[in-house]
């Protein structure tokens, strides 16, 4: 028994080194897989690296996984000690099988704050993990929290005394190079399956946290994901976000949101909320345009009306927001005299605008 | 000619009465091999999986099957110095498994194998400024975790110990124009978020605040032609779905917008007939969660084979009234 334990040992270590070894000999691996392969040939690896895809043959991964496995514990409830290089390779394994194991995960988060591993790696990993498990929560949950210490980081250098414009400038390139790569995480894992809730969540969340307020990234995402969605007509996640990205324009284009500071250099002044509301309601009309079109072309499907009612009740919300704001800044012109004038006329002015292309638009899309 | 509507079809030969002894003998049976692979996959959630193992066992009054005092001495190895509880022994704690494992203790009445003090601090630590909850100490936000945490405090009888305007506060800032809710503000509406801020809001005693009309429309409109629930429009339909779209109905008092019969029969095909069990779908693999997910929901539908259950902490209502709790739900 005894035997067959250390041969055991033997097989797995060498398993887990030849992953290893595969990464560095290839770090553009891109995929992993399992190879059906029902029993092991004579002292051969069962790790295969063909191009940028590495693959597990299958008679393997029954003793692997539960030995790596039971290995991490050991080492969680201090029964063996295991040196950093084994737990980075150790876990690296277990989460390309096993991406949902939180506890694996909480180890790297505990080697990425003592500094043993940097935040690229993780984020590699996780998209390598999201290659076979589009959905897993876990690896969705861990990548938001690396993207969080890679924030703090970069806004510590930013603020730092020492930091010049070019670090400053450097910086910012790199932040806007993460968000693009999560979007392409994201289009992925979408690819990958059908209504992913977790990619598109994802996908929100990092432009609440890493795009706050970017009005020329929202018209960008507006732009890619129209075509993705016109592709994947049942997916309402996809839908969703295009509602989301909307609603998000909607906020920071209102008269409330020019009132505080400048928006990505743009000057607050009711001649710039005039241009942007056009740019608006040329916006929603393209949308209900993209939704008549899409309702025309894959009749029956649900996602596309829920999206049709969606559009229409965030711009008919928005437009009540509107109406009720603009009377009260009549009522405080009113009251103010002079000092409030402009703004309230400048706004009346909006609605007036706003109610006549709203009014062109119900008569365009009648028809649909 | 239209699209054809993601569905299932039911064949004329699924099993279509209640198989309880099979399922009773598929979970006494389960996990007795634990040297098995996807027994090893799965641990990292083995707290929930007691949790769903046990509860049915209860609702088919056949609780005593189970070990009690493996179980027990297993949760007491699981509680940290945190006051949290993980899945399983060195697993990290975790909002659901201290969730998880209160909800077992209740059904076996151990409550004090825990130092319920200490649960009740792990569970306050996670509340944030916003009113919203982390799972554990690294931070993630999701309305799961707001349900995890009063469900918790609520079976401890320490509602007190958080700030529950903060948490409703946060809970209603991720309802969504369809009266649905997502996991955090701006997220999609999802039928397992909506139950966990259904039941979260008839916990913290604000179902009022639910737009039940809306709310209702949305969720029977998840009933398919072949009878079952699916979680969001063009999903297919899943029995687990069956339970979170059945329960927020009866708490928003809205059971009777969807046809009883067809879910039941949707139901009752998804169970194996060899294996005992039930499956996600009919003829898929049967699992212990879908098991109790199917029971539940039949048990929700009225069968009185099966005890009733409660629609908020999905657990035998006479385990909640030993606790003396008996969560709102509107009419």
């Amino acid at each position: 028994m005894a035997e067959c334990e250390e041969e055991l040992d033997v097989l797995v270590q060498r398993v887990v080194k030849d992953i290893t070894n595969a990464f560095q000999k290839n770090p553009n691996i891109d995929e992993i897989g399992v190879i059906p392969c029902p029993e092991a040939r004579y002292n051969r690896s069962p790790i295969v690296l063909v191009g940028n895809k590495l693959g597990v043959e299958s008679w393997c991964v029954k003793f692997l996984l539960p030995y790596v496995h039971n290995k991490l514990l050991l080492y969680r409830q201090r029964k063996q000690w295991l040196d950093r290089e084994a737990l980075v390779n150790i876990t690296s394994t277990l989460l390309l099988l096993n991406p949902d194991f939180t506890t694996a995960w909480n180890v790297r988060k505990e080697l990425l704050q003592c500094g043993v591993l940097c935040p690229q790696k993780d984020l590699y990993l996780g998209k390598l993990a999201l290659s076979k498990f589009p959905k897993s929560p876990e690896t969705w949950i861990h990548r938001r929290w690396v993207l969080q210490q890679l924030m703090v980081t970069r806004q510590k250098q930013q603020g730092a005394p020492e930091a010049d414009i070019d670090r400053i400038q450097q910086l910012s390139e790199q932040a806007a190079q993460t968000v693009q790569q999560e979007m392409r995480v994201c289009t992925d894992a979408a690819n990958r399956y059908p209504s992913n809730y977790n990619a598109w969540s994802h996908r929100i969340w990092v432009l609440q946290h890493m795009a706050k307020g970017n009005i020329k990234f929202l018209h960008d995402e507006l732009a890619s994901t129209r075509p993705w969605v016109s592709m994947h007509v049942s997916d309402h996640s996809g839908f969703h976000y295009r509602q989301f990205l909307i609603q998000q324009l909607l906020a920071e284009l209102s008269p409330q949101a020019h009132s505080s500071t400048k928006i990505n250099g743009a000057h607050a002044g009711h001649g710039v909320e005039t241009e942007d509301l056009s740019t608006l309601l040329q916006l929603l009309q393209e949308e209900m345009e993209l939704s008549s079109d899409l309702i025309k072309t894959f009749p029956g499907h649900e996602a596309l009306w829920c999206h049709r009612r969606h559009v229409f009740y965030v711009w008919q919300n928005w437009w009540r927001e509107q109406q009720l704001l603009s009377q009260s800044t009549l009522v405080v012109s009113e009251s103010n005299g002079a000092q409030c004038e402009e703004p309230g006329q400048g706004h009346r002015a909006a609605v007036r605008q706003w109610r006549r292309h709203c009014h062109c638009l119900w008569h365009k899309t009648g028809s649909a | 000619m239209g699209t054809q509507i993601k569905d299932v079809i039911i064949k004329p030969d699924a099993p279509s009465t209640l198989l309880l002894d099979k399922h009773a003998d598929y979970i006494a049976a389960y996990g007795s091999k634990k040297d098995d692979y996807e027994y090893t996959l799965s641990e990292y959630l083995r707290m929930s999986g007691i949790y769903w193992g046990l509860t049915v066992m209860d609702l088919m009054g056949q609780l005593h099957r189970m070990n009690r005092t493996e179980i027990v001495e297993f949760i007491k190895s699981c509680q940290h110095e945190s006051g949290g509880v993980s899945a399983s022994i060195g697993h990290d704690p975790h909002l659901l498994y201290t969730l998880s494992a209160v909800q077992i203790l209740c059904l076996y009445d151990c409550l004090d194998a825990l130092d319920v003090d200490k649960v009740v601090e792990y569970v306050k630590g996670l509340q944030q400024d916003d009113g919203s909850f982390a799972g554990d100490k690294w931070g993630e936000i999701d309305t799961r975790f707001s349900f995890c945490a009063v469900a918790t405090l609520a079976l401890l009888g320490k509602m007190e110990a958080i700030n529950v305007d903060k948490a409703v506060e946060f809970v209603l800032s991720c309802m969504n124009f369809d009266g649905g809710f997502g996991c955090r503000p701006g997220s999609e509406s999802h039928a397992g978020q909506i139950y966990c801020c259904t039941g979260f809001l008839s916990l913290t005693g604000q179902l009022h605040q639910v737009n039940a009309d809306l709310l209702g429309w949305w969720l029977c409109e998840r009933q398919l032609p072949s009878g079952g629930l699916n979680g969001r429009p063009e999903k297919l339909p899943d029995v687990c779905y069956s339970w979170w779209v059945l329960a927020s109905l009866k708490i928003i008092g809205k059971i009777h917008w969807i046809d009883k019969g067809k879910l039941r029969a949707f139901i009752l095909a998804c169970q194996d007939e060899e294996t005992g069990g039930f499956a996600d779908r009919p003829g898929d693999m049967v699992d212990p969660f879908h098991t109790l997910f199917g029971v539940a929901g039949l048990s929700l539908l009225g069968d009185e084979q099966v005890k009733a259950v409660n629609p908020v902490l999905c657990m035998p209502e006479d385990v909640l009234q030993r606790r003396g709790l008996q969560p709102d739900t509107l009419s």
